[in-house]
């Protein structure tokens, strides 16, 4: 049997679609805007626009803040971000279980997470 | 700059059909990808995986409220398809590109299966039964579970939603209304893509001058597909939708053979 979070009769159902739809606008306007700030720095940079391209930078330059090349910095940033959203949404989900005192749904919430930690851990 | 146009309009269309069938998106980005700029399929499996994400974050900020898919269910069945999508990135760097081919031609062939099935059960759900009935109790929860996880593993593989296996299976094996399966299923798409997409980035598979117009391109197409999805009968759209997967899977499938 699942708790039927997504029932629009329920407050917490609402509460959490709300609260998520809110998330998904903020972080994927964010995350397309970084992309194409990076684009339009790397095509005026000198870059030409041919496929497939550079690929992105990795995740240890990332995390070492070294923005160089800033437009390549800016779309790898603005692809993890987007990348982020869903774990980002589960943990939100988390967060409201948590709240409500579901320890079954909480502990479902937590083993995804984790899966998704493991996803980004093997991406380094 | 034409080039991008192309990728823009591309990821537009796919990214408008994926939000109407609840599919993602990927399973019409990968062929076109390959087909139309003749990338690598693991560059157009990464490109696809970000647009999946896109398609399902379009869906999730603009969806009207009350549309939701059921996150308790969604949670509980991405356990099985996080671990297989992240089994099938990680496999996908063993497997050679014309095993991969093949296949997705046999993904797109039973997508397009599944595109007919959804157009018959929807068209009778919505004379018989509510979409988004509430009083459903999920069963069949051990087949529902192995069913995500191969779901996860063919995301995972080939940078599709993996929504063709999904949405069925919620709705025929346990017992889900169509609608709450198909809104689950957009909820579940991006988790299952997020899952992958970080194997295919650490393996530097994704290029950012091919994802960036296309992503663009499928959120907005997924943004529109929801304001669509009121004002039209999307009946006609899935019949041309099975025709163009068809073709599609003829030509991935030719490909992977070298004929």
């Amino acid at each position: 049997m699942t708790e039927k979070f997504g029932t629009p009769e329920e407050a917490p159902a609402r509460r959490l679609e709300g609260r998520m739809q809110k998330v998904s606008l903020v972080v994927s306007l964010a995350g397309l805007g970084l992309m194409c700030f990076g684009i339009i720095d790397m095509l005026f940079s000198g870059d030409s626009f041919s496929l497939p391209g550079p690929s992105v930078e990795t995740l240890q330059r990332l995390a070492a803040l070294h923005p160089e090349p800033l437009g390549l910095t800016l779309t790898s940033a603005g692809i993890l971000l987007l990348g982020l959203l869903p774990a980002i949404r589960v943990l939100l989900a988390a967060v409201l279980y948590v709240r409500s005192r579901n320890l079954s749904a909480t502990l479902v919430a937590a083993v995804v997470l984790l899966e998704l930690l493991l996803s980004i851990r093997l991406g380094c | 700059m034409i080039t991008a146009l192309l990728l823009f309009g591309i990821g537009l269309a796919a990214g408008v059909l994926g939000a109407l069938l609840g599919l993602g998106g990927g399973i019409f980005l990968v062929p076109l990808l390959t087909l139309v700029f003749h990338l690598p399929i693991r560059i157009a499996v990464g490109t696809s995986l970000v647009g999946v994400i896109a398609t399902s974050a379009g869906v999730a900020a603009f969806a009207p409220r009350g549309r939701g898919g059921d996150v308790g269910l969604a949670l509980r069945l991405e356990m099985a398809t996080t671990a297989g999508a992240i089994g099938g990135g990680v496999l996908a760097g063993a497997l050679s590109g014309r095993v991969l081919h093949v296949l997705f031609a046999v993904v797109v062939f039973a997508s397009a299966a599944y595109t007919l099935y959804k157009g018959r059960h929807g068209r009778q759900g919505s004379i018989q039964e509510p979409l988004f009935r509430q009083d459903y109790q999920p069963r069949h929860w051990t087949i529902g579970l192995c069913a995500a996880g191969l779901a996860g593993m063919v995301s995972g593989l080939l940078g599709v939603g993996g929504g063709f296996i999904k949405v069925p299976i919620m709705y025929a094996l346990m017992n889900v209304p169509l609608g709450v399966a198909t809104a689950t299923s957009n909820f579940m798409v991006g988790i299952t893509a997020a899952a992958s997409v970080f194997v295919y980035y650490g393996r530097g598979d994704i290029y950012p001058m091919v994802v960036v117009p296309t992503a663009v391109g499928v959120f907005l197409g997924a943004v529109s597909a929801v304001y669509a999805l009121g004002r039209m009968r999307a009946a006609w759209v899935r019949e041309v939708l099975v025709g163009l997967l068809v073709l599609l899977g003829a030509y991935m499938l030719a490909t992977g053979l070298n004929l």
